[in-house]
């Protein structure tokens, strides 16, 4: 059934065009969902600090989900990107990031493909890293003599991997499956 | 009465529209309800509370979509697209509310992500305070607690 519900309203004041506000003062729960789970993370993040309540919706397991879905059901590709691992001798070690349309762009024009370096978990030049695996937007890295690292580059949070006893050296760790089990084998 | 293979929908405010089956279909709800129960096939369907406004528009959009779902050819993706940009962007807050709550009810999924998607591109890029005015949403964190919480993503503000 369809709520009856106060409506909407628009103001704006005449120093802050641009900030004129949208208000919809009554939204039933589920749109609420339906439609955070369409805005990109980085302004859900914001999202976080608006209220316990909306704290607990974006941190739930099922919204992320939900909001995963979402973002691959987009066919802009705007919400995807490429990563790449940069090792010496031509340069320090790094990472470095892409969005998939400009790759795609560059596929026509190989210059214009917009190609960042990005922060990871523990960044330091003078140790390798490499991308080993990712599945659903997490990234496995694996920096030389830290261990391996699970990471988020959307919401840049991380966590270390347990210590599987062994060095692990540059290209000896592949990700079987980050699907629902992690399973990391070691090759030496 | 509506003649076979058509249907008949009426407002909360009495006015009536009579729609191809396959363009009211296009409602899960509605289907669900002829599916089930034939005397709505034959009689008029009450859509509560959506007024005549909005069922028009509601109309307009499933009829576009069914036409096109029914001939490619006529009405192509590029088409479709076109005209969902369209609908969306002459929609005016009021509406876009109401037709919100209505395809949710109504269950018209299409439309339904549509609208979600313009007024998740609506808060992309709001700060918080914005964000508890749009959504009329009461702030319930100490300061402590809403510092912490800035202090932990610095980079998303």
């Amino acid at each position: 059934m369809v709520e009856e519900g106060k409506h909407p309203s628009s103001s704006s004041t005449p120093n802050q065009e641009s900030e004129s506000l949208i208000i919809f003062p009554n939204f039933p729960h589920e749109l609420l969902i339906e439609i955070l789970s369409r805005v990109p993370v980085k302004s859900l993040m914001k999202f976080k600090c608006v209220s316990r309540t909306r704290l607990s919706l974006i941190s739930n397991p099922h919204f992320i989900k939900t909001h995963l879905i979402n973002s691959l059901k987009k066919d802009d590709f705007g919400h995807h990107g490429l990563i790449f691992t940069v090792l010496p001798p031509n340069s320090d070690s790094h990472l470095k990031q892409c969005s998939l349309e400009s790759a795609f762009d560059a596929a026509a024009a190989p210059s214009s493909a917009e190609v960042i370096e990005i922060d990871y978990p523990l960044k330091n030049p003078y140790k390798s890293v490499w991308v080993v695996g990712s599945c659903d937007g997490l990234v496995c890295i694996a920096i030389e003599e830290d261990g391996q690292f699970l990471w988020n580059p959307s919401i840049r949070k991380f966590k270390k991997l347990p210590d599987l006893g062994v060095t692990i050296k540059r290209g000896c760790c592949i990700i079987l499956d980050l699907g629902t089990i992690p399973l990391i084998m070691i090759i030496r | 009465m509506a003649s076979k293979g058509n249907l008949t929908l009426k407002s909360c405010n009495g006015k009536e529209f009579i729609v191809e089956e396959k363009v009211a279909v296009m409602s899960t709800t509605i289907k669900n309800m002829v599916d089930v129960d034939d005397s709505f096939a034959q009689g008029v369907i009450p859509i509560i509370g959506v007024d005549g406004k909005i069922l028009a528009k509601l109309i307009e959009y499933c009829k576009e979509h069914a036409e096109a779902d029914e001939d490619e050819e006529v009405k192509s993706e590029e088409y479709l697209k076109k005209f969902d940009e369209k609908f969306v962007d002459e929609l005016n807050l009021n509406d876009l509310y109401d037709l919100l709550k209505a395809s949710n009810y109504l269950e018209i999924t299409k439309l339904l992500n549509l609208l979600c998607q313009k007024v998740a591109s609506m808060i992309k890029g709001k700060k918080p305070e914005e964000i508890r005015r749009i959504f009329n949403i009461k702030n319930d964190f100490t300061p402590e607690e809403e510092e912490e919480i800035n202090r932990q993503n610095p980079w998303a503000f």
